[in-house]
């Protein structure tokens, strides 16, 4: 609710009165079952991860992984798709033997701990293309938590997308790659005596790619209560350009159709996840989705398994794209304070760009130079 | 002819000092009369020694002083130099009232004041010994104003009779013929009595005037007030618009719902939120009415200040007892708000200016006596701080809100009176360029009281409401959209009240309309896509008829029943549905001693229109949806047992009330209930038993320099919602507490006259924190982590507890001056408490893990400074 905002702004704005609390909250011993799988019309293998819940004041120490449990899919036919522990609490589906097909029904069978755990069925509906996918570079100001308001550089990543006549719900998600040199590309600096790497190995003309994923994205649309076919203009998402359109950045935007179902679902973890707790907010409520015990219905299951078409558009952006940026000299200075003193080693990542994080030199197919 | 300035020929000199704690007949009084006007000379008196003079204006029309010289004269004595030799005399009453008597009226028909023996008897009526019984009757207004006195009390010493008089000031007593004493009393006024010596039927008029400062100056009284113990009907408070303008109010505005906060039972969920909470019940469970016309919304800028300008509130009486048959629709309470009537004599206004918001109002007659007038306004104009603020959002934002009131008052004869009144209010804010919001009230309404017979009154009564937000949302050009909602109401309604020896009988019927338009939602912008679509409207009706009697059965024992019956049409098909039932209602009250009494009362409400709401507080956009085949009627039954005890001639109050409340088909959201422009609403709620109890604990001191009182509630208010599909169950059908159970609840308010210019006040509240759903667990799906929250308010947030002072500086005490005015200094929150306003749960980014934070709406010291004037 946007009054929330209001006051929440107000608030910082009158007295800075957000503070960490620390509410005593009863210890959960025995965490909540959340199975969460998702089948797509792509090759697979498809993915299915059994956890448990965790008590909040153990968040961040890690999941209690359930590896004992037994996987299987069956489709509207009664076909059944058998799935294997690969890692601990991750179970697949062999990639040869079972690709969704659009139009079919899916349901999740788990058995474990003597109990039986079955979704509804979901069913796989068609997707449409992305019309387009673009960049938008833009000043935005800021304000970092001490106040401060600074502008800083963005490009927004769009999609024009389709939903023929009917309503329609969709899930996005998306991988981007760029090409990277970094500015000291070849040079020993990074690496003073007594290291010494043969000069040999140091190639000034080696260009990376890096791969990025979102770090817990969820953006989803509906069609519904809009007029028309296409919606143009969709954000996607922001990150900072610097580095990134360097040289070229290539995100790759997939679009996941989703059940009225599936898509309540999401948008209701999406109105917690934006929500204050604040006296103008709905108070946030359990999420259950389509999983449950089909012996015991008191259990609260958690999670949701998701039956989805998926569309991928790909698009490259150019530097051109951004005003001069500075991608790297703040990180890669060699300038010291003074003349006298010796020149400041930079890491290595400013030499060689196979230390930068998810770096490859090998040139993925899809790539365009 | 005579100048008004040869009034300034009369010097009137007295010691402040000695005024203080004086009766008035011991003030002293020096002056020079040369050819003055009799009726200046009284104006004079009256206006300086806060003395009030009764008389018909053709006894003294005309007349003049020719010379007088006075010095150091006792009042009374100065009195009778004035009137010697006009044809007056006069007897003086307690404390301040002076009855000038005709020495040879004959031609009054109706009153026939004379002077016998004893000096201080009036004579009702000419004598006739054919007659049992004789009528006294008459209208009590306010002396101000001459606006009738709903509720003033004329007791016939040493007798049981007792009367109360209605909405149109009127009372009517039924005697043997002979001598009483009468006595007037009204919980905002000044005691008066009279002896009487009644022959025949006879009409006594009476003006009663307020006990206000101004008169404390010269007046200690040692009449008691003793509403406390003497009000039959439990659970209503009529509120003290003087002593409400002293509680500390946030930015020095007088907040008219502070007072009623401040009663044991009645509480709020937390700062900026709108409505309050009565015993248990939910926010759309008061009737709010100003001028019997209902406003839905009670609140500007979120709850930060109220519908109602003080300015111009004649009256507010809050019930939560048993309330009288003729008020319904609403189970938990009723705040009836009365504006002025305006001056019929004389021109007044008055006004305030603050740093974020101003008010004025001014009053006066349009034909002296006859037809008067009130008109007050109020802005807020908050938008030049929020512009200053460093924040990039909020620097964008904007908010304001302005409100109206004006009556219009018309006597058309003494047997009827009309008076139409209208109240107009829209706030708006936008925020960044995401969100704009506008919404208001809108009232008219009109009122006809007539005298049918001496003893037999009607009033009828007939208004509109409306209420509409329109909420743009524009952060996303394609799908910028407007949503506008509107809600009208119509009612008419008929008032009979009958007077029958010891009897006051109230009976009327009335009819209601609703129209609702839920929403209607269309782009808001050229490229904007979205569809538009708007919401069936709604349409129901709702009648009643009603009786009610409040009978003093013995000295020790009053009563009152009554018994309403609504029948209500609505439903998604052209007024399919009818819901229909009685709703009984009483009350006793038995008076163990003078000063002690104990009172229980029953009540019965049903609510066909329901509020709904998915959050803690109430928003402007919440829904009020009319009861359908699926909606069925909210039913409140309460049951209520006090004793009450004054002390120190009725100096201190005290009082303890038990309640216990237990409503049917409340109605709770469900868990992810989406309300938002919802054809089905009625699927995303659900209905279930509500169960409330309390014990509220109040010592009120009433006189003296430092009054105030101090009320402790222990309450609490629970649900239970029960439902064979799990998903509609709320905690597994077990009760919980609701939003605003909050148990302890303590409530402390101080003035302080520290001198005759200034004064010091305090307020201070504390009550238990409300209940929160906190998440137990988190868990990890699609890379996001989630909080699990599972129990609905199984926990509180921390305790909330407040002080405010402020301190009133009169700049002048000098009567002359046509202006006066007062500095008001106020700070809310004054040791700066960061009381939570909600807490919520965030994933650190850094650390992982799932962190809790507090926030805190005005964590520091709110300071504001208003100056107020009256001329």
């Amino acid at each position: 609710m946007k009054i929330n905002k209001y006051w929440l702004l107000l608030c910082i704005g009158l007295s800075g009165c957000i503070e960490t609390f620390d509410p005593e909250i009863d210890k959960v011993e025995e965490g909540a079952l959340v199975i969460e799988g998702l089948i797509t019309n792509e090759s697979g293998p498809y993915e299915v991860k059994i956890s448990k819940s965790l008590s909040i004041e153990e968040s961040g120490t890690g999941y209690e992984r359930i590896s004992d449990a037994n996987v299987i899919v069956r489709d509207k036919n009664g076909i059944t798709y058998s799935f294997e522990m690969t890692s601990p609490g991750i179970y697949k589906s062999n990639e040869n033997e079972f690709i969704g097909e659009i139009g079919n029904g899916y349901q999740l069978i788990v058995e474990y701990n003597n109990s039986t755990y079955e979704s509804s069925y979901e069913e796989i509906l068609p997707n449409y293309a992305i019309d387009s996918v673009y960049g938008e570079f833009e000043y935005r100001a800021v304000q970092s938590e001490t106040g401060e308001i600074t502008n800083q550089p963005f490009i927004n990543i769009y999609a024009d997308i389709n939903f023929p006549n009917n309503e329609y719900y969709y899930r996005y998600d998306w991988e981007a790659t760029y090409k990277a040199e970094t500015p000291l590309q070849g040079s020993t600096i990074c690496w003073p005596p007594p290291i010494n790497i043969p000069v040999s190995d140091l190639d000034p003309l080696k260009n990376c790619y890096i791969n990025e994923t979102p770090n817990g994205l969820l953006r989803i649309f509906t069609s519904k209560g809009l007029t028309g076919t296409t919606f143009n203009k969709f954000l996607i998402y922001s990150v900072n350009p610097n580095k990134r359109l360097q040289i070229k950045y290539s995100p790759l935007i997939k679009q996941y159709s989703l059940s009225a179902e599936a898509y309540t679902f999401w948008n209701s973890i999406e109105n917690q996840s934006l929500s204050g707790g604040g006296l103008f907010d709905a108070p946030p409520t359990q999420i259950i989705g389509n999983i449950k015990n089909s012996t015991n219905d008191d259990e609260v299951v958690l999670g949701y398994f998701t039956a989805s078409s998926v569309v991928n558009k790909r698009t490259f952006l150019l530097p051109s794209l951004v005003p001069e940026l500075d991608h790297y000299a703040a990180d890669c200075s060699t300038v010291s304070g003074s003349p006298l003193s010796p020149p400041i080693v930079p890491p290595p990542s400013c030499c060689e760009c196979t230390f930068l994080p998810f770096s490859s030199e090998q040139k993925p197919d899809f790539w365009i130079d | 002819m005579y100048l008004k300035t040869i009034l300034f020929n009369i010097v009137i000199s007295f010691s402040i000092t000695a005024i203080y704690g004086q009766k008035a007949n011991s003030l002293k009084v020096s002056g020079e009369f040369n050819q003055i006007e009799l009726q200046s000379a009284l104006d004079q008196l009256s206006e300086d020694f806060s003395i009030k003079f009764y008389y018909k204006k053709e006894w003294i029309n005309g007349k003049i002083i020719a010379n007088l010289s006075l010095k150091d004269k006792p009042i009374q004595e100065a009195i009778a130099s004035i009137l010697t030799g006009q044809g007056l005399s006069f007897i003086f009453r307690k404390p301040n009232h002076v009855v000038l008597l005709l020495d040879k009226g004959k031609n009054n028909p109706l009153i026939n004041i004379s002077k016998n023996n004893a000096n201080e008897v009036l004579t009702i009526g000419a004598i006739d010994l054919t007659i049992t019984r004789a009528q006294l009757s008459g209208t009590i207004t306010e002396g101000e104003n001459n606006a009738p006195l709903e509720g003033a009390v004329v007791t016939v010493e040493n007798t049981n009779i007792r009367v109360v008089t209605g909405g149109n000031g009127n009372y009517s007593l039924t005697l043997v013929p002979g001598k009483y004493d009468i006595r007037y009393h009204h919980q905002t006024m000044e005691d008066f009595e009279v002896t009487i010596d009644l022959n025949s039927n006879g009409k006594l008029n009476v003006e009663m005037y307020a006990d206000v400062i101004r008169l404390e100056e010269i007046v200690v009284s040692d009449e008691a007030i003793d509403q406390n113990v003497s009000e039959t009907i439990t659970g209503q408070e009529t509120i003290d618009i003087e002593k409400l303008k002293k509680i500390p109010a946030f930015l020095g505005e007088v907040d008219v719902l502070n007072s009623v906060l401040s009663l044991p039972g009645v509480n709020k969920v937390g700062e900026g939120a709108s409505g309050y909470n009565v015993r248990g019940s939910n926010v759309g469970q008061n009737l709010i009415l100003i001028d019997d016309a209902p406003i839905y919304n009670p609140s500007h800028l979120f709850g930060f200040f109220t519908a109602f300008n003080s300015e111009i509130v004649d009256k507010i009486v809050f019930h939560r007892g048993s309330i009288p048959a003729n008020y319904g629709g609403r189970i938990a309470s009723v705040l009836d708000v009365s504006i002025d009537d305006g001056n019929k004599e004389k021109f007044e206004g008055n006004g305030g200016v603050g740093f974020l918001n101003s008010r004025f109002s001014i009053q006066g007659p349009i034909k002296k006596n006859v037809t008067s007038f009130a008109f007050a306004s109020r802005g807020a104009y908050p938008n030049y701080i929020i512009r200053q603020l460093e924040d990039i959002e909020l620097n964008n934002s904007s908010a304001y809100f302005v409100d109206g009131n004006l009556k219009i008052n018309h006597i058309i004869n003494p047997k009827n009176r009309i008076s139409l009144s209208g109240y107009y209010s829209r706030d708006q804010f936008a925020l960044s360029s995401e969100a704009e919001y506008n919404y208001g009230n809108k009232t008219a309404s009109v009122e006809w009281n007539t005298t049918l017979k001496t003893d037999f009154f009607l009033d009828i009564k007939a208004n509109l409401s409306n209420y509409d937000y329109k909420l743009k949302e524009l952060n996303e050009p394609q799908i910028a959209s407007s949503l506008f909602s509107d809600l009208k109401q119509a009612t008419l309604s008929l008032n009979f009240n009958r007077i029958i020896k010891n009897h006051n009988i109230e009976f009327g019927s009335s009819i209601l309309q609703y129209n609702i338009q839920p929403g209607d939602y269309t782009p808001a912008s050229s490229e904007s896509i979205i569809e538009p679509l708007s919401i069936d409207n709604e349409e129901a009706q709702e009648a009643a008829l009603f009786i009610g009697d409040q009978l003093k059965v013995n000295d020790n024992l009053f009563l009152y029943g009554g018994l309403r019956y609504s029948l209500y049409n609505g439903g998604r098909d052209n007024l399919s549905t009818t819901y229909h039932g009685l709703e009984p209602r009483f009350s006793i009250n038995y008076r163990l001693t003078e000063t002690t009494s104990v009172k229980t009362g029953y009540n019965r409400m049903r609510q066909y229109i329901h509020f709904i709401s998915n959050t803690t507080a109430a928003t402007p956009i919440d829904i009020w949806k009319l009861g359908n085949e699926s909606l069925s009627p909210t039913i409140g039954d309460q049951v209520t047992l006090g004793l009450f005890k004054n002390l120190k001639n009725n100096s201190i109050e005290t009082s303890a009330e038990v309640f216990y409340k237990a409503t049917k088909n409340q109605v709770e959201y469900r868990n992810g209930a989406d309300l938002f422009l919802n054809k089905e609403i009625e699927s995303e709620v659900v209905q279930g038993e509500g169960l409330a109890y309390g014990i509220e604990l109040l010592i009120n001191k009433l006189k003296g320099k430092l009054q105030g009182w101090v009320s402790y509630t222990y309450s609490r208010s629970k649900i239970q919602v029960q439902n064979t599909d799990k998903l509609l169950s709320i905690n597994n059908g077990s009760y919980f507490p609701t939003n605003f159970d909050q148990p302890h609840n303590i409530s402390v308010f101080g003035n302080l006259q520290v001198s005759r210019r200034f004064s010091v006040n305090a307020n201070f509240n504390y009550n238990t924190g409300r209940p929160i759903t906190y998440p137990e667990t988190v868990y990890e799906i699609g890379g996001l982590t989630i909080a699990d929250y599972s129990e609905r308010n199984k926990y509180r947030i921390p305790d909330y507890h407040r002080l405010d002072v402020s301190f009133t500086m009169a700049t002048s005490l000098k009567r002359k001056k046509n202006v006066s005015a007062s500095w008001t200094l106020s700070i809310y929150n004054l040791y700066g408490r960061k009381n939570a306003y909600s807490v919520y749960f965030k994933k650190n980014p850094i650390t992982n893990e799932q962190e809790s934070y507090k926030l805190a709406v005005i964590g520091r010291p709110v300071v504001g400074l208003t100056y107020n004037f009256k001329f």
